[in-house]
């Protein structure tokens, strides 16, 4: 009986210890999810949830004529969160080895560390990302980011610019439209789990993003090329330093191509500006042209009269004038044509110099001509204290300085039949519905020469590159008009003229009869030829020769092709060249035309069509386009109602086998549209004659 | 030929729906799990059950005598298997603390468990010395050490705890007078005054006014005084000696905010998943915290924070109330039993069970360290949910045959 008194007094020390444990548990219970509820309720909360940005893809840059010119691609990312000094040290040994480090050496390199996010390399290659997707250590990860491609490499990229590696625009158009280009960022409410990874809940809140607006820009890619090429293969012909360039639509404005080229300008891939609208210069005689206009209007001159150039200097006040040649007597074609600053200027001194500084105004020179481009270019034009000497020189060229694409703008008035015209970068832009919206309108800034001069000053032009000082632009193809400019750079550091360095330039347009196109194109500084006209003028040529050969349509008089004088008798139209553009271009395109576009998926770039562009078609006939999307397998297409030809040239494009019945046009086929397309797939196709 | 009706089923069924409740709750802890593999934890669990309850069955129907003779024997097999474990053992990166045969992980510590209090209570019952005789001490001491010793080696400081804990329950039952056990404790407690010296020395002061009361014989006095400063004078050099995620475990239970992404970080989310479940909770695989992996070790050490979450204060509550139960019905038990052996058997498991739950519960609730012991019956674990029906046997075998010597 003692023992057991002593041992309920031991289990009652035992169940007592634990009764004390039980209490201290419960009441810790209720402290934690009674007292505490709320607190422990909102940090749950606020750990599981968070909010995270969706990012918009960036718009497309298309050209005039629906070339992809700048896209928005995803690419992958790698980056870098070890959890632990172990994945630390595994992910640190694994980037020595993919990047040929010595070893020890990544960790400062990437600035690695426990716990730490870094990017390890934003500009990934896709064949590297699938490398490191099948072999990366834990704490490596590979993320999607978009990133800028431009389909046409350097081509164009001066006026394109480039973005930062955020994607946002840095300089050229990419900046100067960033806001209409980068969309609206979205954000979603997520909840996020012990490990990090967030995933959306299904009624959480979300803002979609916006994407960006495509836009299409007035430029034409392939003229732009041309023009790039050939300021490359002048400034290596002639020796110059550099060289720039614009061309422009004569009738609306838009500007068609802009380009510099300079073989020391650092990273070409990156450039900071395009120096076609912010670079300004002298333009020396060139400026004649619209001098002339002045002249013209005015009523001062008179064909049958002849001036005297003073056999090369003219001594006004205590300075001189002078020409290249000793000329004498000239009438005013033959000042233009061998370009006589002697008897310009005594034209121009006759003209008044306020006259001569209202004609220039009218060219709208000292004004940005606001193409939307970063930094570009007033140009200099000043009232100046009006001595002859003053006039003279205003008048050939000097103490005035303009932008390449001023001048061009300029003389594509003159060329239009004297309206300036407003100058247009951009056409339009689309949404990501495909909604254009924003089209800009051809604009007149006000006429610079009278309608009833315009001819004379045109066969002007014309004579100078036929007979005159721009002989070498001469083109037995095409009809180039235009005016030469040589013009001593000026030296900056000591404030005069350098002895023997020129801007050598050719302003132009063609066909001189009836104009299309305007532009000018400068050397600086050729060696040793230094006129404008033996050096920039066979630029301009070139430029103006093959762009009529590769585009022989835009120069061909309308509705006297034989295709249209086809077409009109037969009621058929010929089938545009459809592959390479958006399909959304395409389908404005199509539908201009009158012609029915089958097609799948309904987004992407156009890469088949059938038939093949310039066959002849019958109104409201069918073309089938297939086109290339990321990521979208390709899909069937609605057939019925094709001729089996046209089905079966479909079919065997998708690598799909066909069973035919019947004869005719298709009514009805086994696979149905929007089907996606699987390798060995057959359709059948029932036909009956239509 | 047994009489199951007199088996003391109230016991069993309470273990019974303690494992019932572990499989539900391992079910709900892997439920949103990633991999195939994880969410088929509770049907293995379930498995398991199903094995512990054929050792039940077989424990209840061998006579407690086999497992009398047979303890020592049973010891130094564990005893083997631990210096085992240690050579051949584990596989992966983690510490050797298994056999593994597949899919199956074969703890030896667990048999040492079961052996240790098998060994003991033989040792304890038949031992004619007085209970505070210094053989009696040393070699009971002895033979909780070695697996100890073993067990710190894996290492495992929270399963090497166990041991010193059944033979502090076993010496109390066995006699020894509790303030003896405050006097062997004291060392801790000297452990911890170390940290600063005025309190050291006001516990030193009152440790001598203890010892004079007490009067426990030269020999035990000297050595409990040298002990205390022993333990006083090298704390700074265990601290220095401690592996460093036991130091961090250590700092972060006393303050648990100073690596709240690190060491700190299990004892926050468990608080936060028991404090966010409220009364009521959230309910049976609607646990937030659970199912998007802010808790770790879910469907092991922190599987009290399932319950807390998912079923609020009444999960605990009841699960609280059956281990009280399992523990009032087994002290019961070994006051009923005539044999001395059966009845320190029945005080060793219960014991056991009692401070691995005490141990992990005050874990999950933020009031005592993290050490990595598993729930009994609840947590998953194959031999640890036989073992703990292994002595649940044990305890309804004693009761059974409460009238045997």
């Amino acid at each position: 009986m003692k023992r057991t008194r002593r041992e309920n007094i031991r289990a009652g020390i035992l169940i007592l210890f634990m009764c004390l444990f039980g209490m201290t548990a419960v009441a810790r219970l209720l402290h934690l999810q009674v007292l505490n509820f709320d607190e422990y309720t909102r940090i749950v909360e606020r750990q599981s949830s968070g909010r995270v940005p969706i990012p918009a893809g960036r718009g497309n840059i298309y050209d005039r004529y629906g070339r992809l010119v700048a896209k928005d691609v995803a690419g992958a990312v790698l980056c870098a969160y070890p959890h632990d000094e172990k994945e630390l040290n595994r992910c640190a040994s694994y980037l020595e080895r993919r990047y040929n480090l010595k070893p020890g050496t990544a960790r400062k390199k990437f600035g690695l560390g426990v716990q730490k996010f870094r990017y390890i390399n934003r500009r990934l290659s896709d064949e590297d990302a699938s490398g490191i997707a099948v072999d990366a250590p834990a704490g490596l990860y590979l993320r999607k980011e978009s990133r800028r491609e431009y389909p046409f490499g350097i081509t164009g990229k001066q006026i394109l610019g480039f973005t930062d590696i955020d994607n946002t625009g840095q300089s050229g158009f990419e900046l100067a439209f960033d806001s209409l280009l980068a969309g609206k960022n979205g954000w979603a409410d997520v909840r996020r789990d012990g490990l990090r990874n967030t995933f959306r809940v299904h009624e959480s809140a979300m803002v979609k993003p916006i994407r960006g607006s495509s836009v299409v820009l007035s430029l034409d890619w392939r003229l732009q090329g041309i023009v790039e090429d050939e300021l490359r293969e002048a400034v290596d012909e002639y020796g110059a330093r550099s060289a720039m360039a614009a061309f422009v639509d004569c009738a609306s404005g838009d500007i068609l191509a802009l380009a510099h080229y300079d073989p020391n300008e650092s990273n070409p891939d990156r450039p900071s500006k395009c120096r076609a609208v912010t670079d300004q210069f002298e333009p020396g005689s060139a400026l004649k042209a619209f001098t002339a206009a002045g002249l013209l209007d005015a009523g001062l001159v008179d064909f049958a009269d002849s001036t005297f150039c003073e056999n090369g200097v003219w001594k006004i006040g205590r300075r001189r004038l002078r020409d290249d040649k000793e000329l004498g007597w000239l009438d005013f074609r033959e000042i233009m044509e061998l370009s006589s600053n002697i008897g310009i200027g005594k034209y121009a001194i006759e003209l008044g110099g306020e006259e001569l500084y209202q004609t220039l105004s009218r060219f709208a020179l000292g004004k940005t001509t606001a193409c939307g481009l970063p930094g570009e270019g007033k140009g200099v034009l000043r009232r100046l204290r009006w001595s002859d000497f003053n006039v003279a020189s205003l008048a050939m060229g000097h103490s005035v300085a303009v932008t390449t694409l001023q001048a061009a703008m300029g003389m594509a008035a003159i060329a239009n039949g004297g309206e300036l015209m407003q100058a247009h970068l951009v056409f339009g832009s689309v949404d990501e519905h495909g909604r254009v919206g924003d089209l800009r309108r051809p604009v007149s800034r006000g006429r610079v020469i009278d309608e009833k001069h315009v001819d004379t000053l045109r066969a002007l032009l014309r004579a100078v590159v036929e007979r005159g000082t721009a002989a070498p632009a001469n083109s037995p193809s095409v009809a180039i008009a235009g005016k030469t400019g040589t013009a001593e750079i000026p030296d900056l550091k000591n404030k005069r003229y350098f002895k023997n360095r020129f801007m050598a330039s050719f302003l132009g347009y063609f066909p001189a009869s009836s104009p299309i196109i305007a532009g000018m194109v400068v050397l600086e500084d050729p060696r040793p030829i230094t006129y404008g006209g033996y050096t920039a003028g066979p630029a301009f040529r070139r430029v103006a020769e093959r762009y009529i050969v590769s585009n022989p349509d835009l120069f061909a008089v309308p509705d006297q092709t034989l295709p249209a004088q086809r077409s009109s008798a037969l009621n058929t139209l010929e089938v545009p060249d459809f592959v390479g553009r958006d399909l959304i271009l395409a389908k404005t395109m199509a539908d201009e035309r009158g012609i029915q576009l089958r097609c799948s998926p309904s987004e992407g770039v156009v890469e088949w069509q059938y038939p093949p562009p310039d066959r002849l078609l019958l109104k409201n006939d069918k073309v089938i386009v297939t086109s290339r999307h990321d990521g979208t397998a390709n899909k069937m297409v609605d057939l019925v109602g094709l001729t089996i030809r046209q089905a079966s040239a479909f079919l065997s494009h998708m690598k799909v086998s066909c069973v035919i019945k019947g004869n005719g046009q298709v009514v009805r086929q086994s696979v149905p549209p929007g089907c996606e397309i699987t390798t060995g797939m057959i359709c059948q196709l029932e036909c009956r004659p239509g | 030929m047994l009489a199951y009706r007199d088996l003391d089923w109230k016991l069993v069924g309470a273990a019974l729906a303690l494992s019932l409740i572990g499989v539900l709750l391992i079910m709900s802890a892997q439920y949103h799990a990633g991999s195939e593999y994880e969410r088929t934890y509770f049907e293995r669990q379930l498995l398991w059950l199903g094995f512990s309850l054929v050792l039940f069955t077989i424990v209840i129907h061998v006579p407690l005598r086999i497992f009398d003779i047979s303890a020592y024997l049973l010891y130094g097999v564990a005893i083997i298997l631990l210096v085992l474990v240690l050579v051949v053992g584990g596989s992966g990166p983690g510490p050797a603390r298994w056999f593994s045969f597949g899919p199956i992980n074969l703890a030896p510590s667990d048999i040492a468990k079961l052996a240790l209090i098998l060994a003991l209570s033989r040792f304890l019952a038949y031992t004619r010395l007085s209970v505070v005789s210094k053989r009696r001490l040393g070699l009971t001491a002895m033979l909780a050490l070695i697996p100890v010793m073993l067990i710190l080696r894996q290492p495992d400081l929270g399963t090497s705890l166990v041991f010193p804990t059944v033979l502090l329950v076993l010496w109390f039952w066995s006699g020894l007078s509790p303030w003896y056990l405050l006097l062997i404790l004291s060392p801790i407690a000297s452990l911890i005054a170390a940290s600063h010296w005025l309190s050291w020395a006001v516990y030193l002061t009152g440790l001598l006014i203890f010892l004079a009361f007490l009067r426990p014989g030269m020999l035990f006095g000297i050595l409990v005084v040298v002990a205390n400063l022993a333990s006083g004078i090298i704390t700074p050099v265990i601290w220095s000696r401690l592996a460093d995620y036991q130091r961090l475990r250590i700092l972060t239970f006393i303050d648990p905010g100073r690596d709240p992404r690190g060491a700190g970080y299990q004892i926050i989310q468990s608080k936060i998943s028991i404090g966010s479940g409220g009364i009521f909770g959230k309910g049976f695989l609607n646990g937030s915290q659970t199912r998007l992996d802010f808790l770790p070790e879910r469907h092991t050490d922190f599987i009290f924070s399932v319950l807390g979450e998912e079923f609020g204060l009444w999960g605990p509550l009841i699960v609280l109330s059956l281990f009280a139960f399992i523990f009032y019905r087994a002290i019961r038990i070994a006051v009923r039993c005539r044999s001395q052996f059966a009845s320190l058997v029945v005080v060793g498991s219960a014991g056991l069970i009692l401070f691995q739950f005490l141990v992990n519960v005050g874990m999950t609730l933020g009031f005592m360290p993290v050490t990595g012991l598993a729930l009994p019956f609840i947590s998953y674990g194959g031999t640890a949910l036989m073992l703990v029906w292994g002595l649940v046997g044990l305890i309804v075998s004693a009761d059974y045959r409460w009238q045997e010597y």
